[in-house]
């Protein structure tokens, strides 16, 4: 039996998006905490497993939820490690979105990847590159070289040259979609990297060394630029408290990341998220989704799902461990909590002033009786320098970006004071 | 009708720390099959309060009756007293002294003799206690019996041959220590119709039935429904409920002469209550009281502050409270530009004040702020010859008035194995201590004496000491008076305000390198803010040392996925706790943290 009560909710969510994590990678990089294991710890029948538990979710799923995903995203993770037979059954049984992207290492790249384009099964591929220099990629305990970071910019411009039929099309095809629906939803197909900054060894040059190759052997219109946080419990935070690698300063990260974020401005790149640059339209729209709480269901070990029963907002989340999700009964979360109103301000303030559009007075009002006023007055506490005022929003510029942290402290304990 | 107290036995377990008196308690209570009631037996049941679990110490005083049936056949009623053995809690030792005939003195078999265990002797002597020579962990395989028998012998001077050898981890010897406790230790005297007299030796609040007041009968009898009247308080109360005390409280119809146990009498005014009174009834008034307790020497000072102003109310009955469950405890108002209005407060030791901050801040969930400790100077002014006794630095006179001071030195007895006495005279020295004496107790172990200033023994001495002999010599002080020193305010500045809540009294020999040390401190505990911070310390407006916090540069983290933002939201309510924790002083936020910190003001590590 499954008593997966929010089901019955699925329906009145506004829109609802959709995260599947695949938690298997070939090795373990040793800055990386994200729930996924090394390739000794599963085989090709644990993959089997946990796909069969996958397809039986999104059956059920389907059954409840009667409309298409606004947007998709298979992470993990490196869903690379699933053969494409096994990516494209995956695909297929989630259905059409307006962006459907999966993850993957530049070492699974394949060309045989290219068919899920062709096919309109995904429309967009989001590849980890994390950085050119094979010294680098090493001390880092990645599994791609260089020269595989190069390989998956070849195939990115594959992807520019598809052409790309709409009768080809597998949804409408099969009758999944009507041919309108679908073109209404302006699909296009597109490709992002993953580079990572301030990582051991690394110089300014260096970075801005990575972004020229990207810009120089694809046309680059959309790049997640993260800085190296050592995160508790992985292989590089015990390198650096055992002061075998030695962690940057702030104001050196600092450095680092004005002078990126400059480059990358002058690039044309709007910097939409603390980490995230587009152009044009080519933001991506699943992660806008998490910067502007808006409904998610997600499969798989780890994955978390922020659902709404009326203004209430529901954060669902599964435990981190495959084969206890392989066991478990269908949709059966390790966690749900019922964010009180606080809770839900908190989450508001920690993902939208992430995001440059900031934090909205409308939406304030809405949903906490917050006024302009009261969002003014919480931010007198913060040097001008690092936000600006519209007539609908309030936001970081960059240097407030570079201080996230502790203007999303002030605020929270501003806003809850209010009270 | 006459009570039959003959089958009453009123006793306490003392010993050094750690000897092991709580685990033989135990074993009463087990053997006693009082225990059996709550499932699993638990280690060291009678210490209840969380901070005595987590320490594996006992910090008060516990009394529990159990019933026991002699090899005679006859059930005797046994009133146990476990005691703490460290020096700061000798107070409740004395005062369980005075509610008992005769003491168990325990002696750990590897340990041999220690500080306390001379000290607890005395006391039992004092007040003519019966003592048995008890030596425990006997299962050790460090156990080491002739040692402990001609210790007992000839450092206590008891008599060997009625010593007992149990182990109180494994129950061996107990039964002959029951049988022993039954022979030797006399019942008590007292007449159940004679004029009340017992003795108030403790009291604490409960929430559904108020204050309980703890008490040893030792004329006359006491029941429900009586008039009593506190001799030195000369207040009246009607008795609501008298009882004895096992794991719990047990009503009883009556307390008789010799018994120990509680009663309740609707007091209101904690005020009222004073641990040492004389409790005696209207209706058959005692002539004069019992000789009460010796009133506390407080040595160690420090303010507490509400880290929350408001909260200072609650402070106020968090301390009354606590009062009412530790005599030994002094307090008086006071207040701090940095820090608002709080409590001046006096402790026995140091381990009394952390355990007091930590009562506060767990069983009345406050958060709170404490002062660097100090001791009491007589601080001799220029004028008319004046002398003012100063505990507190902000009532430190201008240098420029004061002809001399003085402070209050300690006669500071180490026992330890020899091989360490080289680290430890040296630490003696850096501590100021000048050598007395140096005595071999045997072929391996050495009592040093020394003369030095109390307040060097705040900062540290102690944890240093255990550190350099590994845990093996053991300490122990008393006050002999005061003696010329050269006093100085060592001020802290924050941006340039004065932090009042940490100037300190500082002997100026020592002055610049504790400034070094509390700017480094306090530096490692106040965090980055967006703008830089200066942090220095300063006697009389001379700048002696100073350290800067730079501000934030960047502090945002790199990735917020789906799967982020709630482990991020529970982060976040982390640090907000934190932050109201905090005490602005000018523009700066300084943790609770960053005074505690202070007051740890050696340097162990090196
Ligand atoms: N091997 C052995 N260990 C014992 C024995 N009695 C006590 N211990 C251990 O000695 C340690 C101290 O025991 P406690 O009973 O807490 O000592 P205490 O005298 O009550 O200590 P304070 O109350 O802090 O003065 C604990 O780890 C006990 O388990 C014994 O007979 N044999
Ligand atoms: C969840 S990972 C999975 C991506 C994919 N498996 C890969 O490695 O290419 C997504 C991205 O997060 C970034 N990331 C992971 N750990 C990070 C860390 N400790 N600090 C900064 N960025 C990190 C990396 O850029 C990585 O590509
Ligand atoms: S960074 Fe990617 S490949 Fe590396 S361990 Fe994490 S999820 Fe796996
Ligand atoms: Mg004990």
């Amino acid at each position: 039996m499954i008593d997966f009560k929010y089901l019955k909710l699925l329906n009145n969510q506004e829109s609802l998006s959709l995260y599947v994590h695949i938690p298997f990678c070939q090795s373990k990089c040793y800055y990386c905490a994200f729930y996924s294991e090394d390739s000794s710890c599963w085989d090709e029948e644990n993959i089997k497993l946990y796909l069969d538990k996958l397809h039986k979710e999104l059956d059920l799923l389907k059954l409840n939820y009667s409309k298409t995903f606004e947007t998709v995203f298979i992470g993990g993770g490196n869903p690379g490690v699933l053969s494409v037979e096994q990516l494209r059954a995956l695909l297929i049984n989630i259905g059409p979105s307006k962006e459907t992207t999966f993850e993957i290492n530049p070492e699974s790249l394949t060309n045989e990847h290219l068919s899920l384009f062709k096919e309109g099964l995904a429309t967009r591929v989001s590849i980890g590159i994390q950085s050119f220099n094979d010294n680098i990629l090493k001390i880092l305990g990645r599994g791609a070289r260089k020269k595989d970071n190069l390989n998956a910019l070849e195939f990115c411009n594959k992807l520019d040259l598809l052409n790309i039929d709409i009768s080809n099309n597998y949804f409408i095809k099969n009758n999944i979609i009507k041919a309108e629906e679908y073109l209404s939803f302006g699909v296009k197909i597109k490709y992002s990297f993953d580079l990572m900054s301030a990582l051991p060894t690394q110089k300014l040059q260096d970075c801005i060394e990575d972004i020229n190759i990207l810009i120089n052997n694809c046309s680059l219109k959309h790049l997640s630029l993260y800085c190296l946080s050592v995160e508790e419990g992985t292989y590089l935070y015990s390198l650096v408290k055992n002061q075998q690698i030695k962690k940057n300063s702030d104001l050196f990260e600092k450095d680092i990341l004005e002078n990126l974020w400059n480059y990358l401005n002058t690039l044309g790149f709007h910097h939409y998220e603390i980490s995230n640059f587009a152009k044009d339209d080519n933001k991506c729209l699943h992660n806008l989704r998490y910067w502007t709480l808006s409904p998610y269901i997600s499969l798989g070990s780890s994955a978390a799902s922020t659902i709404y029963d009326n203004d209430k907002l529901i954060r669902l989340t599964n435990i981190s461990n495959k084969e206890n999700y392989i066991k478990s009964k269908l949709f059966d979360y390790y966690k749900e909590e019922i964010l009180d109103k606080n809770q839900f301000l908190d989450e508001y303030l920690i993902v939208s002033l992430r995001n440059k559009k900031g934090l909205n007075f409308n939406y304030l009002n809405n949903k906490f009786n917050i006024s302009k006023d009261a969002v003014t007055k919480a931010f007198s506490k913060i040097d001008t320098n690092y936000y600006m005022i519209s007539n609908d929003a309030i936001s970081l510029n960059e240097d407030g970006f570079l201080l996230l942290d502790t203007i999303i402290l002030d605020i929270s304990i501003g806003l809850n004071s209010l009270k | 009708m006459a009570h039959d107290y003959s089958l009453t036995r009123n006793f306490c377990i003392i010993a050094h720390i750690d000897h092991g008196k709580s685990t033989l308690a135990d074993r009463f209570i087990e053997m006693a099959k009082l225990g059996n009631t709550r499932g699993p037996a638990q280690d060291q049941v009678l210490d209840n309060m969380d901070i005595e679990r987590e320490r594996g110490i006992t910090i008060k005083s516990q009394a529990v009756t159990i019933p026991y049936t002699a090899k005679d056949g006859k059930t005797y009623t046994l009133n146990l007293v476990d005691t703490p053995g460290h020096v700061d809690f000798s107070y409740e030792v004395s005062r369980a002294i005075s509610s008992c005939e005769g003491a168990l003195l325990l002696v750990d078999a590897s340990q041999g003799v220690e500080a306390q265990t001379l000290a607890n002797l005395y006391l039992a002597m004092e007040h003519n206690l019966e003592v048995i020579p008890v030596i425990n962990k006997v299962d050790l395989p460090s156990a080491n019996i002739p040692m402990c028998l001609e210790m007992i012998d000839n450092d206590l001077g008891l008599d060997p041959d009625m010593s007992v050898q149990v182990s109180a981890k494994t129950g061996f010897g107990v039964d002959e220590l029951f049988e022993q406790i039954v022979d030797f230790i006399p019942p008590p005297q007292g007449i159940d119709e004679d004029p009340l007299k017992a003795v108030i030796f403790d009291s604490h609040y409960d929430a559904y039935r108020g204050i309980i007041v703890h008490c040893r009968v030792f004329d006359g009898c006491l029941k429900k429904g009586e008039t009593i009247r506190f001799m030195h308080g000369g207040v009246d109360f009607i008795v609501e409920e008298v009882g004895i005390f096992q794991l719990g409280y047990i009503k009883t119809e009556v307390l008789h002469a010799g018994d120990v146990g509680y009663f309740i009498a609707g007091i209101k005014k904690i005020g009222d209550i004073r641990v040492g009174d004389t409790v005696t009834k209207l209706s058959n008034l005692a002539k004069e009281p019992l000789e009460g307790f010796k009133d506390v020497q407080p040595v160690v000072f420090s303010s507490i502050y509400p880290v929350d102003a408001n909260d200072y109310e609650e402070l106020f009955d968090a301390i009354e409270r606590l009062k009412l469950n530790d005599a030994s405890l002094v307090y008086e108002k006071d207040s701090s530009a940095a820090l608002g209005f709080g409590f001046r407060c006096g402790f026995l030791g140091l381990l009394h004040l952390e355990v007091i901050q930590e009562r506060i801040e767990r069983e009345f969930n406050l958060s709170i702020v404490f002062t660097s400790p100090s001791v009491e100077y007589k601080v001799h002014l220029k004028k008319d010859n004046e002398v003012v006794e100063i505990d507190n630095p902000l009532e430190y006179p201008d240098q420029v008035l004061v002809d001399y001071s003085e402070e209050p030195f300690i006669k500071a007895n180490v026992i330890t194995p020899s091989e360490y006495i080289g680290p430890i005279m040296s630490l003696a020295m850096e501590k100021r201590g000048v050598q007395t004496n140096m005595n071999y107790l045997d072929s391996k172990r050495v009592e040093l004496q020394y003369e030095m200033p109390l307040a060097e023994v705040l900062f540290e001495f102690y944890d240093r000491l255990k550190s350099i002999s590994r845990g093996y010599a053991s300490f122990d002080y008393e006050v002999i008076g005061y003696r010329r020193t050269d006093l100085v305010r060592l001020d802290i500045l924050v941006n340039g305000d004065q932090v009042d809540a940490l100037s300190q009294l500082v002997f100026r020999g020592n002055a610049v390198q504790r400034g070094k040390i509390v700017c480094q401190r306090l530096k490692g505990e106040i965090h980055k803010q967006q703008y830089k911070i200066a942090i220095q310390a300063a006697i009389g407006g001379q700048i002696v040392s100073r350290e800067t916090i730079t501000a934030y540069r960047k502090d945002v983290t790199a990735k917020c996925y789906g799967g982020d933002i709630s482990r991020k939201r529970k982060l976040l309510e982390k640090q907000k706790e934190g932050k109201k924790r905090m005490k602005m002083v000018g523009s700066v936020e300084i943790p609770q943290q960053a005074f505690l910190a202070v007051l740890k003001s050696d340097d162990t590590s090196n």
